[in-house]
């Protein structure tokens, strides 16, 4: 495959994307889009969330913008700004622009980790306003019917810091995520990595047990994601308890005495 | 507050001098006057202690000392020509003799005793740099000389001009100082500079002057002056010379010792009766002593093993009672050099605590010497000790005489594994497999009462730790296979009591679950199934045909409990096959009992938790309003339960809530309920949805309240925190020792802060313009090369510069830069008694002032004072937690902030730091506002405190605080940099400087 530049307001998904529906989630993000309803996903990482906006683009046949949120993201990162070229000021949108303009879905990633001041942009959007202040350009833009606004957030950490505000929250559909049930897990884990369905459910059984452990030593337990790492690694070749070790056990902690736990879990399943 | 034993009058010792030596002889005394011959020369001079009669009335001196009333007295001289100044031989060395104004001549008796001590513990001595000797009171010079001859340097201080002249005689100038002070002056002098000696003599007379005439006042000063040894000894000090002419009632050998042992326990204390020998055998009184000195020096005996009797001098000094230490002492002889210096070191640290542990650790070491290796009997006495900080004296004795038990477990920790060391893994470990969460601990025989596994503490089947750590692992998943696969399912008691041979029957069942769990683990956990295959070989090996048979049904998909039941009586008779090694026992009844109060405790809960349900998806229907339907009217819930397929219960299924026929979200409380009452049952009955009568009824939590029981009877411990202590000397923590209690400060309206903020008016405005300044705002930077504006100025030059054909800046924008402060800050501030007056003043606004600029700042920040006394009295003062508003309540607790008792800081530390640990922030910072060193009532002083408290604040970093400290302690840097490290606090030389200084010191640290 020849690399090729493309902007991703441009950027159409031929091919499906493989999502495994776990409840009506389709159906009702289908139902906000035609409502021009914002979404707003919640669940673990690592359990389909971006997956799932790549498929409903596809669904969708929209672009699919995505700006993964971080602590230094301000609102006019997202709206735009002015860039000097050719020593003319020339206005540059962000991606939040780009998304509105091109009627695209703009996917907003773990929005809690963004400045404050993002939420004042996104809230004209996000109501039936559905305008884009643009205070520096003074200008509004409006979305057309097509384009849609989502956002992630992920309700297990425990910092009353990165929680939603109630003001943001109340303007979403909120779709629940959680980890798929086991036998959908192991089918996507086969699908994924290509292995076989008996060392699919010995992973997901894995998976259970460390998600036992959340809240008594460890923070999360294994992901989907995490599942689908180890399983590419086992189609290599490699050992599943060292695969385990290395791709589940040691992203979920750094403490010695859960370490070994984990270990001897996983030791005990194959 | 610890008991140290008292130095008893029994204790002391004779030091004599016998004469003649040399050229000296004491040849008569009586009636208050003595009669002596250095060289060629005879003296005669008063004595108190000369009292009777002397043995010749006509005594005829060359010089006599006749006193005066007032004056002191003057030398006479009953010819002319005789010398003033003369020189003497004494057992080789010389010595000067001079009349002095004050009677004396030559040397004192006392001074050739020090002279020969010092000697001793000196010239003994080849591991120390260089010796440091702090002679006070010095006088003549003939004993700093001897410290000097024995290769040591000297600090020579006296208040008389002439002694140190004559001493400058003596001794030369090498090696030795001589400082012309008073002597409390130039100690306290000492203390500021840190100065710390290797040995340290203190003649100390009844009455004396300095130079500009300080009095010196033995009844007043000498206690005062002892308090102050310990920050003048060093770590290795050889010993400490404490002497006084007697004649005062106060002041007997055993009252001397006993002020040592007050300030430097631990150590041999010598009490001594100081006295010279006549020619003619007679004994002359020549004062009392008592020497301080570490006796268990390997070097001082050159590696020669003790005997039995210096062993045992030595060890009553631990001991209440004399003699108590005889046995002991006979069988440590026995003992190599090495292993004895080993004993007594112990024994002196244990005597610290309780002089009744000592004498059993004695009593029992030669016993633990025998069985395990210094290690072994150190880890003994200090599992000895924990017990008796936690149980008290008698468990402990017991402990102690446990050794053999102990020394058991010892050897097979060092080969096998212990479960103390593995439980953590284990625990997160069958946390981890599926089902209740069940605790673990050590107990005789693996078994469980279906809520906790019970294991050995100790594992040494195998030869090397990982195979005993997988026999801990079989035997944990065992035991987890009983409560998940349905072992207790069925009413074991009453299954095996219809058996004559109940006992049989049980083991036979046992046998058979064994069989039937194995075969489910092989299925679900087929890795641990395959470590588990090995230990049970045996089992295996020589199994009869019944049993074969057995197993073949059992390890069948479908087999439950009631299989294994049915299979008893075809096995009963057949030979029983051999136990795996992980099978442990069954204890049915105490499952019975657990599982019933269980089975209870999850009815009333299950109703608890889906009544709130209910209120919450029907929040309109509150207990008064009319009843819809019939089976509510009788306490019924309108909930269905509805079975669902669930691949990762046990059974295959679970159930799901039903509310009008439509499923409702289970929260994860109802969730946990049902599963755990899944597991018992194997169902959910439906009655479980009908009232139980006793609706209201709920079986709160029991237990969990061993750390309180800890001191249950002795002392009320009800909403109180325990936290552990850090002991130094057994460089192990003392197991939930301090007692800490959280109280709030008796707030005091009486405007106080108003009142503060007046006075320092100009300094609170100044304030709050700094802080301002720091405060989280956005801050416009220029000439960035991106950002979110255009900079026009910069623009407007860049054009200007493109124009020229330069080349033009890329730096064109302008950012706003935000300074998020994410502080959250604890104040800690010191109500000891010490703190009384000014300081107290000082630290109340201090605060005030703070409180404004924090509030300026917007940081997140809690105060709390601290005081206390003994480790059973901790007590945190709430001023104002993170949570509260600086409002007027905050406000008048400032100002009620009173000086109290003492400071026990190593407890203080640790429980604001778990305050301080709960509040999310990006930055922690622990203050402390203290007037001086950690101190308390009890043994909370010197190193032991400052120990604790440096390991409570290392506890702290660990966590992720950053410590600092703001005193006003002028002495503190010394152990200052020790507890909180060189940079982590500040010294603050005047009071009055303290509210001005600490938001200062506040703003340097957080920007
Ligand atoms: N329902 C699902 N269908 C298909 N794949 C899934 C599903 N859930 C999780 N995955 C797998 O997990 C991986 C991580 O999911 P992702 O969408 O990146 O998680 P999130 O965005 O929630 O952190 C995906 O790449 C995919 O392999
Ligand atoms: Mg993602």
């Amino acid at each position: 495959m020849t690399a090729q530049v493309l902007k991703p307001e441009e950027y159409f998904i031929t091919e499906e994307p493989y999502y495994e529906p776990v409840g009506n989630e389709i159906e009702v993000f289908e139902a906000a889009w035609d409502n021009q309803l914002p979404v707003l996903l919640k669940g673990p990482t690592g359990c389909g969330k971006t997956r799932f906006m790549e498929h409903m683009a596809w669904r969708l046949k929209r672009p699919l913008i995505t700006v993964s949120c971080h602590d230094d993201l301000t609102a006019s990162d997202l709206v735009g700004r002015f860039l000097i070229r050719g020593g003319e000021t020339v206005w540059v949108d962000g991606p939040l622009s780009r998304a509105v303009r091109a009627g695209g879905i703009c996917y907003l990633d773990e929005i809690v980790e963004a400045r404050k001041d993002t939420t004042v942009v996104i809230h004209p959007l996000a109501d039936d306003r559905r305008v884009l202040p643009m205070e520096k350009l003074g200008e509004l833009l409006e979305a057309g019917d097509d384009f849609c606004m989502a956002i992630s957030y992920n309700p297990g950490y425990q910092s009353v810091l990165k929680d939603l505000k109630q003001s943001t929250r109340q303007r979403f559909v909120a779709l629940e995520f959680d980890y798929p049930s086991p036998e959908l897990e192991a089918k996507i884990i086969v699908r994924e990595s290509g292995i076989e369905p008996p060392l699919a459910e010995q992973l997901v059984k894995f998976a259970q047990m460390t998600r036992n452990l959340k809240g008594s030593g460890l923070e999360e337990g294994a992901s989907t994601r995490l599942l689908v790492h180890a399983a590419k690694l086992v189609k290599s070749g490699i050992d599943p308890v060292a695969a385990c070790r290395s791709s589940i056990a040691q992203a979920l902690t750094d403490d010695e005495e859960m370490l070994a736990a984990v270990n001897e879990l996983s030791a005990s399943v194959f | 507050m610890v008991q140290l034993p008292t130095v008893a009058a029994s204790e002391v010792r004779c030091a004599r001098i016998d004469t003649p030596l040399g050229d000296y002889e004491l040849l008569d005394f009586g009636g208050g006057r003595r009669l002596e011959r250095w060289g060629p020369w005879l003296v005669e001079r008063p004595d108190v202690h000369a009292t009777g009669a002397p043995r010749d009335a006509n005594w005829s001196a060359d010089w006599v000392f006749l006193r005066e009333l007032g004056a002191g007295g003057h030398w006479e001289p009953t010819r002319s020509g005789l010398p003033s100044r003369w020189e003497a031989s004494l057992g080789g060395e010389r010595v000067h003799c001079r009349l002095g104004s004050d009677g004396r001549v030559g040397v004192e008796a006392r001074d050739l005793l020090i002279g020969r001590w010092l000697r001793e513990r000196i010239e003994g001595c080849y591991d120390l740099d260089e010796i440091r000797v702090l002679n006070l009171f010095a006088g003549n010079g003939y004993v700093s000389s001897q410290a000097l001859a024995a290769g040591a340097t000297v600090v020579h201080v006296d208040a008389d001009a002439a002694m140190i002249e004559l001493a400058r005689s003596h001794c030369g100038d090498e090696q030795v100082e001589f400082v012309r002070e008073n002597v409390m002056d130039y100690v306290e002098d000492l203390l500021r500079r840190q100065q710390r000696f290797d040995m340290i003599v203190l003649p100390v007379p009844p009455l004396g002057h300095g130079p500009r005439g300080q009095l010196w006042d033995r009844e007043v000063d000498l206690p005062r002056l002892v308090r102050h040894l310990p920050r003048l000894v060093s770590d290795d000090c050889l010993g400490i010379w404490l002497s006084t002419d007697g004649g005062a009632i106060t002041w007997k050998a055993e009252s001397l010792g006993q002020l040592l042992r007050e300030v430097l326990p631990g150590h041999t204390i010598e009490p001594l009766q100081l006295e010279v020998a006549s020619v003619d055998g007679r004994v002359l009184p020549a004062g009392v002593a008592a020497r301080w000195f570490d006796d268990t020096e390997f070097l001082q005996t050159g590696g020669q093993p003790l005997t039995a009797a210096q062993l045992e001098e030595r060890l009553d000094a631990h001991m209440i009672s004399i003699g108590a230490a005889e046995g002991p002492a006979r069988a440590l002889a026995d003992h190599p050099r090495e292993t004895q210096d080993f004993v007594l070191r112990c024994a002196a640290m244990v005597a610290r605590t309780s002089s009744g542990m000592a004498f059993n650790f004695v009593a029992h070491v030669c016993g633990a010497l025998r069985l395990m290796d210094e290690a072994g009997v150190e880890a003994w006495l200090l599992h000895c000790m924990d017990v008796y900080d936690t149980r008290g004296l008698h468990p402990a004795v017991a402990a102690f005489k446990e050794v053999e038990g102990f020394a058991r477990s010892y050897r097979a920790r060092q080969t096998g594994v212990a479960f103390e060391d593995v439980a953590g893994v284990l625990e997160a470990f069958v946390h981890g497999l599926n089902g209740r969460r069940l605790k673990l601990e050590a107990g005789e025989h693996p078994y469980t009462d279906s809520e906790t596994i019970f294991l050995p503490p100790t594992l040494s089947r195998f030869e090397g730790r990982d195979a005993n750590f997988q026999l801990y692992k079989a035997m944990v998943v065992h035991q987890w296979a009983q409560t998940w696969f349905g072992t207790w399912r069925l009413d074991v008691a009453a299954a095996v009591d219809r058996y004559a041979d109940s006992e049989r029957a049980l083991a036979c069942f046992h046998g058979l679950e064994t069989l039937r769990l194995d075969a489910c683990i092989e299925r679900q956990l087929p890795g641990i199934h395959r470590q588990m295959r090995p230990l049970r070989a045996a089992t295996d090996a020589g199994m009869d045909q019944r049993w074969r048979l057995a197993a073949a049904q059992l390890g069948r998909p479908g087999a439950t409990v009631d299989d294994s039941l049915g299979l008893l009586d075809s096995v009963l008779d057949a030979p029983l096959p051999e136990p795996a090694a992980y099978q442990g026992v069954l204890r049915p009844q105490e499952v019975a009992r657990v599982r019933k109060a269980r089975i209870d405790a999850d009815r009333q809960r299950f109703r608890m938790v889906l009544m709130k349900l209910k209120q919450e998806l029907r929040p309109d229907e509150d207990a008064g309003a009319p009843e819809s339907e019939q089976q509510e009217a009788d306490g019924g819930l309108p909930f269905r339960l509805k079975k669902v397929e669930a691949q990762d219960s046990v059974d295959g299924f679970a159930f799901e809530i039903e509310l009008d026929g439509r499923p409702v979200p289970a929260p994860g409380n109802v969730r946990s309920v049902m599963a755990s009452i899944l597991q018992d049952l194997g169902d959910i009955p439906e009655e479980y949805l009908h009232a139980a009568g006793d609706g209201a009824y709920f079986a709160g939590d029991t237990g969990e309240r061993s750390a309180e029981d800890v001191w249950k009877g002795t002392y009320h411990e009800e909403g109180a925190f325990l936290y552990n202590e850090w002991d130094y000397e057994r460089q192990n923590y003392r197991k939930n020792w301090a007692v800490v209690r959280e109280m709030d400060v008796h707030p005091s309206y009486d405007h106080f802060v108003d009142r503060t903020l007046h006075k320092y008016r100009g300094l609170a405005m100044e304030l709050r313009r700094t802080f301002e300044a720091l405060r989280g705002e956005d801050r416009l930077l220029k000439k960035q090369p991106y950002g979110d504006d255009v900079d026009i100025d910069a623009l407007v030059e860049a054009l200007a510069d493109a124009r020229h054909g330069e080349e033009m800046s890329e730096r064109l924008f302008t950012k706003l830069h935000k300074l998020e402060r994410d502080i959250a800050v604890m104040f800690m501030v010191d109500m000891s008694g010490s703190t009384k007056g000014w300081i107290n003043d000082a630290e109340r606004e201090a605060l005030a002032l703070l409180c404004e600029s924090l509030e300026t700042l917007g940081d997140r920040y809690a105060i709390y004072g601290f005081s206390g006394m003994t480790r059973k009295r901790c007590e945190i003062y709430r001023v104002k937690r993170f949570d509260e508003p600086y409002d007027e309540t905050v406000r008048a607790r400032i100002s009620g902030i009173r000086p109290r008792d003492y400071t026990r800081m190593g407890a203080t530390i640790r429980h604001l730091g778990g305050l301080l640990n709960e509040v999310e922030a990006r930055t922690r910072l622990l203050v402390t506002l203290s007037d001086g060193k950690p101190d308390d009532y009890d043994a909370y002083r010197g190193a032991y405190g400052i120990e604790d408290t440096r390991m409570a604040l290392i506890e702290a970093k660990r966590s992720g605080i950053h410590p600092f400290c703001i005193t006003i302690d002028t002495e503190a840097r010394d152990y200052l940099s020790h507890m909180y490290g060189a940079v982590n606090y500040a010294v603050i030389d005047e009071v009055r400087k303290l509210p001005l200084k600490v938001s200062d010191i506040y703003r340097r640290l957080t920007s």
